[in-house]
């Protein structure tokens, strides 16, 4: 370990000499501090303070993962450019050792950063909403929306895999399937259309959903039901009337919540801890009362209804965030060093930038990886350009997704700026995904190809 | 036949030892060395000499792991180089001294001592009778960024010694250093060579590898051309010469006229003269007498403690002792 603890610290003395350290502290302190002059928010208290701890954390995370990429490629790359590695590598060090003496290096370089950046924000969120400068109406809203950790609980969804094969087969039966249309596609549309009429709520209409809540909450825990929903009335922007009531199975006259809301942004209301059963199964029922400008409602996907409960608190939810986006940055890390005991430093650099673009394109690098790269959904004769370029073109988007994925789904600044709980699974899966088997997979990858790398050519 | 294959304690075994590097595209570009065989024993000081382009930097990579033989068998110590135990008993200075500009003297010996897993009072003591011994001891906190070249090559020169290593493999050792510099790293050599220390080291001076070398290796063209002691290499049996008092006009003559008597033809007659390296080394001597170097390097303290120590007498190392106290 002394010898990885002794090349760590020369990552470290290099950092801070070479003034990366003191010029990244710089940007990150001035970006803290202009951030929230220029940023204004919905105008509430509690709008400025989701503005201040979404953004001034994505770009404290922007910044920090620029910086590692850049150090972290630079660290090996440049001492073979420089034959540094000359006097290094003949000295009784392993590559490996070499290797996580960089990684080790790196990662207390970006502890001190997070650190700063992460108490400077939560300092001046602090200091934004003290006494004296918000009222107590608007510091209670605070305290009820943003200053929380609540744990999100889903419905239960119904399947509907075995309906929609059934119907494809009867169709295809009745040869009501296009002919060019693949059976993947038409399965993947019938099932769609089961989903959608489920979570649909015409004028007048009911929908039902059923929680399981814990069932040793505290006397006094209110819940919180958030909801999203579009409208087929979306385009002209008319709000919907609903009636929300909560409760037993059926006796859901505990609780009601009649209001009108616009589709498209999240609403919330709080259910009194009176609502919810003993045994924790909660019934949700919504009913669609618009009766002016009747429109359906659709409360698409898993998380289009959801009840939060509290779950700690907001302090340590905001720790539990700093410690996944440094286990982010461990990972980026372990690539940057990866790359750079491979290739040269642009090279390095440019593979890294690129890997990290595919965390920003989660969502399109998914939908290419489902679809294909030339679907026309709506094409009037379902024309399916199954090419030879297309196949290879899904391929590749699959391959990336598996690096995409867990990188657009692990990112804490979704969660706590709505005062959604970072759970320790949340933690645990991020050590796992990005730190067990993708940073470990760099490593090995790394180790094992400079291993057989000659660093004096 | 392999050169210097006679010994029974060989320290660095080669055998066919060939490089082609190669390009992008793995086409064969340069063969650097081609079926290289040789053998280096315990206690030797051996000198690879070559003219540029020779093969001998890229031998020396190749004893040291930092490329890898093409062909042949390469034995380090009775070990791959590539072995990191192997690493443990050897000292490197590259021919360039490829230090961190940032640190400084002190920092740079600390970091490599570190690497060889030297405990900290060692490194301590080994840090300061380096430092006295290469004359930077008032340097010790200033950055090696800021040192001349030759100033970098004594702290690289340092960092090649603070294992206490058995065999060092030195590149142009006296490059970038002043005469006194010179002589100095000679008198090091012999003094390490005296311990029983192995030393290979390449060099485009000839009189460095005369004055401190046993033996020495010829390359040209990555292919060994000449090798042997260098007393049998450089001995010319057609001549002999007589160094005596000096004589007066009168009994010069008489000597001179027994001679051409005796072998027919009258000898050359000359006053040796000092070389411009030892006329150099008794000014500075001196000058350093008169007055205390201000900048620069000082006068050097003598080899370091713990390599001047004799390990016959007790048969430990430095190190060993440290560690029993």
């Amino acid at each position: 370990m002394n010898k990885i603890f002794a090349i760590a610290g020369l990552a470290i003395r290099t950092a801070v000499r070479s003034r990366v350290f003191i010029w990244l502290m710089i940007l990150l302190v001035s970006a803290i501090i202009v951030l929230p002059l220029i940023l204004k928010g919905d105008g509430s208290a509690a709008g400025r303070a989701q503005v201040l701890i979404h953004y001034n954390l994505r770009i404290i995370a922007i910044i920090l993962t620029l910086a590692t990429v850049w150090v972290a490629c630079g660290s090996v790359s440049t001492e073979i450019r420089d034959r540094h590695i000359h006097l290094l590598v003949t000295k009784p060090v392993s590559r490996l050792q070499l290797w996580l003496g960089k990684w080790f290096g790196i990662l207390c370089i970006n502890a001190a950063l997070l650190s700063i950046g992460g108490g400077l924000t939560y300092g001046l969120l602090l200091w934004e909403t003290r006494e004296g400068v918000l009222t107590e109406e608007d510091r209670a809203t605070l305290a009820e929306e943003v200053f929380v950790a609540r744990r999100p609980f889903y419905a239960e969804t119904k399947s509907h895999d075995s309906i929609a094969t059934e119907t494809l087969e009867a169709l295809m039966v009745r040869g009501d399937i296009p002919e060019n249309m693949p059976a993947q596609r038409a399965y993947k549309t019938i099932k769609r259309f089961y989903q959608l009429r489920e979570n649909s709520v015409l004028p007048g209409t009911v929908k039902e959903w059923r929680f399981e809540l814990p069932m040793n909450m505290g006397p006094d825990e209110d819940v919180i039901l958030r909801y999203r929903f579009s409208s087929s009335r979306q385009a002209q922007r008319r709000s919907t009337a609903g009636m929300w009531t909560a409760g037993r199975k059926n006796d859901l006259a505990p609780f009601r919540h009649r209001h009108a809301s616009y589709p498209g942004g999240a609403h919330q209301f709080t259910v009194p801890r009176a609502a919810i059963p003993d045994d924790g199964v909660l019934y949700v029922k919504y009913m669609n009362a618009e009766t002016k400008y009747p429109a359906t409602v659709v409360f698409d996907g898993n998380s289009a209804v959801t009840i939060l409960a509290n779950s700690g608190s907001f302090s340590m939810n905001f720790l539990r965030a700093m410690l996944v986006l440094f286990i982010r940055l461990a990972f980026f890390a372990s690539l940057g060093v990866t790359a750079g005991s491979l290739l040269s430093m642009p090279v390095a650099v440019f593979l890294s930038f690129f890997v990290l673009s595919l965390s920003s394109f989660g969502d399109y690098i998914a939908s290419v990886a489902s679809t294909g790269l030339f679907y026309i959904p709506h094409h009037p004769e379902h024309v399916e350009p199954t090419t030879f370029l297309n196949t290879i073109a899904q391929s590749f988007f699959k391959c990336m997704n598996v690096v995409s994925s867990p990188l657009a789904r692990l990112d804490p600044l979704e969660s706590l700026p709505s005062g959604l709980l970072i759970s320790w699974a949340f933690i645990a899966e991020s050590i796992l995904f990005l730190l067990i088997i993708y940073a470990g997979l760099s490593a090995v990858l790394g180790v094992g190809c400079f291993n057989r790398r000659e660093v004096a050519l | 036949m392999i050169e210097g294959g006679t010994g029974k304690d060989p320290v660095i075994i080669a055998e066919g030892l060939t490089k082609v590097f190669r390009d992008f595209w793995r086409r064969p570009k340069v063969r650097a060395l081609d079926s290289v065989s040789f053998q280096i024993q315990k206690g030797e000081v051996v000198g690879l000499l070559g003219p540029n382009g020779a093969g001998k930097t890229t031998a020396i990579k190749l004893l040291l792991g930092l490329l890898h033989p093409t062909r042949g068998l390469l034995r380090v110590l009775g070990r791959s180089p590539r072995h990191v135990k192997s690493k443990e008993r050897i000292g490197y200075l590259s021919e360039e001294s490829f230090l961190y500009d940032h640190l400084t003297a002190e920092e740079t010996l600390d970091f490599y001592g570190r690497l060889f897993d030297l405990g900290r009072n060692i490194r301590k003591e080994r840090i300061n009778q380096l430092l006295e011994m290469i004359g930077l001891k008032h340097a010790r906190r200033r950055a090696i960024g800021e040192f001349s070249k030759g100033m970098a090559r004594r702290i690289g020169i340092a960092q090649a010694l603070i294992n206490d290593p058995e065999l060092m493999v030195l590149d142009e050792p006296t490059s970038g250093l002043d005469p006194i510099g010179c002589r100095e790293v000679k008198d090091l050599i012999l003094t390490l060579a005296k311990r029983g220390k192995t030393i290979l080291l390449s060099s485009h001076l000839l009189a460095d590898v005369e004055d401190v070398c046993d033996r020495i290796i010829i390359l040209y063209n990555g292919r060994v051309c000449a090798s042997g002691t260098v007393q049998n290499l450089l001995e010319d049996q057609t001549a002999c010469r007589l160094t005596m008092p000096s004589l007066s006009p009168d009994t010069l003559k008489e000597v001179l006229e027994i001679m051409r008597q005796k072998i027919g033809n009258t000898p050359d007659v000359d006053r040796p003269q000092k070389d411009l390296e030892q006329f150099f080394l008794e000014v500075v001597q001196k000058a350093q007498e008169v007055a205390a170097v201000k900048t620069g390097v000082d006068k050097s303290a003598g080899v370091a403690g713990y390599l001047a120590r004799e390990p016959e007498r007790t048969g430990k190392t430095v190190l060993d002792e440290l560690i029993e106290k």
